[in-house]
């Protein structure tokens, strides 16, 4: 059996950081709080493992720039960001920066605990088995050729009149397709149909490379993969 | 002139009368002046009666049977304490303000002056000015103002939205987790029930974490009538705080606070003081946006009679000679906003006896400062 993993918890909210502790070590995860980034860095290196779940907007840089940061040291471990003010363009942002996920506060559980599983499954390159991938990739499977190419625009982070005009649309089309492709794929919110566009986008690229390419190699073929 | 001037001066001292009006030229008559007199009385718009030494009234200007409401003949005899209040007819230099009494029974505001007549014991003189008019302006002022300070509010809300709403955001997910993980503990049978009950005793603190910003929000939203009690400045700052931290957040400003003053209690209405000190806070992060360094301090203290708050960001600072033009109304210098957050906050400010201004920083980055009467002073 594998010891029980790390969860690195940035947060400078102590209710926060009490809560998801208290949660994470309740279902079996070694949690570690943190209440600043500078914290979490000196803490970072090469041998660090687990899974880092940060809060977007922190006391001294965003969780975007942890990321990016975490990677500088060598620290390869996944980042899940946490946000109480979320937006489409973010959540694109922070994806395409290298975070493995972005979840609006208050957020469920079970979900958290879902994307950070599937986050460490991935980073043991088990990302081909990974169940919840798969559902997602399963939710975009009944959209039409056009409303894909809407979804990589929107996985790539533009606006729908850059879509519209990089597709030779008029915007009301684009808006149509996106209406279709939140009501196909079952997404209530912008911020959602942002996250599952990336997450399915970055899926696509890694199949189409290799079978289990590393993390940053991933995330940097994004923009370019999701845009073809 | 000079000469001319000092001569008459040196005449005057053998008259009665002291005022150069009612000066006595060599070949007035009595009769003369007394004319002269009532002549002026008549002119004049403000009440004037003549009160003997029994307390009774002997003579009465026109304009003091307006203000009565009869005729000027109709106060001949009346007992002077039946028209104003018996303390208030004592002579005095001061102007006094008391309420005066028609002789139907009506009231109205009104200052007067008591003089005692030169000579002759207990013979006074009443000057009054019915005040109602100045009043009744007063008011209207007093609720433009606070119609204004409300529209400020509302404008400052406005902006702070997406701020507060992620302020208020953070509560309620530690409260989600709490829950949730309670139920699962519950559910696996695996912990003591203590444990649990502390979880839960965690999520209801959250929970009225969550309230207070809320109640806080509401009040400042709230039109109400200006209502001025006596309060902490440093409580009202820690109040304030709760709404005006949600701005630094965004920009990832450390916030500290310092209260130096035992006694720093003002007469104040409060939601409009905590406006102000939210949009000193609002301003001074909106300042550090971009800054390598990003300190904002809120420190209490008092001297001389004031209370005093000095509010000290690390931001961009002021222009040079900029520091005055501040507080005029739609100066703002920044890309969002209608720049009249400060003018409102020194009207409030003012209309509360205080001063506020603005100074460079000798760490960089600005102060803002105000001042109000502490309430003992009052």
């Amino acid at each position: 059996m594998r010891p029980a993993p790390l969860v690195h918890l940035v947060d400078d909210d102590p209710a926060i950081r009490d809560a998801l502790t208290l949660m994470f070590r309740s279902r079996g995860f070694r949690p570690r709080a943190y209440c600043a980034a500078d914290e979490c860095l000196a803490a970072a290196g090469p041998q660090t493992s687990g899974c880092v779940v940060a809060d977007m907007r922190l006391p001294d840089m965003t969780g975007v720039e942890l990321t990016r940061r975490l990677r500088a040291l060598g620290a390869t471990p996944p980042v899940v960001i946490i946000t109480a003010s979320a937006g489409a363009s973010l959540t694109v942002d922070a994806l395409a920066a290298g975070a493995s996920d972005l979840l609006e506060k208050p957020f469920d559980d079970e979900a958290l605990l879902a994307s950070v599983r599937r986050a460490l499954a991935a980073r043991r390159g088990e990302r081909d088995n990974d169940a919840e991938t798969r559902a997602i990739l399963a939710r975009f499977g009944s959209l039409s050729a056009e409303e894909r190419r809407v979804l990589a625009g929107i996985a790539n982070g533009r606006p729908s009149r850059d879509i519209a005009q990089g597709l030779g649309f008029d915007l009301r089309t684009v808006e149509l397709h996106r209406a279709n492709i939140m009501a196909k794929a079952n997404i209530d919110t912008l911020v959602e149909l942002a996250r599952l566009s990336v997450i399915a986008a970055s899926a696509k690229a890694g199949e189409a490379r290799e079978p289990n390419p590393p993390l940053r190699r991933r995330r940097s073929n994004l923009r370019g993969a999701a845009a073809a | 002139m000079e000469q001319s001037s000092s001569d008459s001066r040196a005449g005057l001292e053998e008259t009665s009368a002291s005022t150069p009006l009612l000066r006595r030229k060599a070949d007035e008559s009595s009769r003369l002046i007394e004319a002269r007199l009532e002549a002026i009385l008549e002119c004049l718009s403000d009440a004037v009666l003549s009160i003997d030494n029994k307390g009774a009234v002997v003579a009465a200007n026109a304009a003091a049977g307006a203000l009565f409401g009869c005729s000027s003949e109709a106060l001949l005899g009346a007992e002077a304490a039946r028209l104003l209040p018996e303390n208030a007819l004592s002579a005095s230099e001061r102007k006094t303000e008391a309420l005066a009494r028609r002789l139907d029974g009506s009231t109205f505001p009104a200052a007067l002056t008591v003089k005692e007549a030169r000579g002759a014991a207990h013979f006074r003189v009443a000057v009054i000015r019915d005040l109602t008019e100045e009043r009744a302006a007063e008011a209207l002022l007093c609720e433009l103002r606070s119609e204004l300070a409300y529209a400020g509010r509302l404008a400052a809300m406005g902006e702070l939205a997406a701020a507060l709403a992620h302020e208020i955001n953070q509560p309620f997910s530690a409260i989600a987790t709490y829950v949730r993980t309670a139920r699962w503990l519950l559910q696996r049978k695996q912990k003591p029930s203590e444990e649990i009950e502390e979880i839960l005793d965690k999520a209801g603190a959250q929970a009225m974490r969550a309230g207070d910003i809320v109640r806080r929000l509401r009040e400042f939203v709230t039109r109400g009538e200006s209502v001025k009690t006596v309060q902490s400045l440093a409580e009202l700052v820690e109040e304030a705080k709760s709404l005006g931290v949600a701005g630094a957040r965004q920009v990832g400003a450390r916030v500290r606070v310092a209260a130096r003053a035992e006694n720093d209690h003002v007469l104040a209405d409060r939601v409009q003081i905590q406006q102000v000190i939210v949009n000193l806070m609002r301003n001074a992060v909106e300042a550090m946006d971009g800054a390598p360094q990003r300190e904002l301090s809120l420190s209490t203290s008092a001297a001389d009679g004031f209370a005093r708050l000095d509010v000290a960001d690390t931001g961009h600072g002021l222009k040079d000679g900029a520091a005055a033009a501040l507080f005029e109304p739609f100066r703002s210098t920044k890309a969002t906003g209608m720049g009249i957050g400060l003018s409102i906050s020194r009207s409030i400010v003012e209309a509360h006896g205080g001063r506020i201004w603005a100074e460079p920083n000798p760490q960089g980055g600005a102060i803002f400062s105000f001042t109000l009467p502490l309430a003992e002073r009052l």
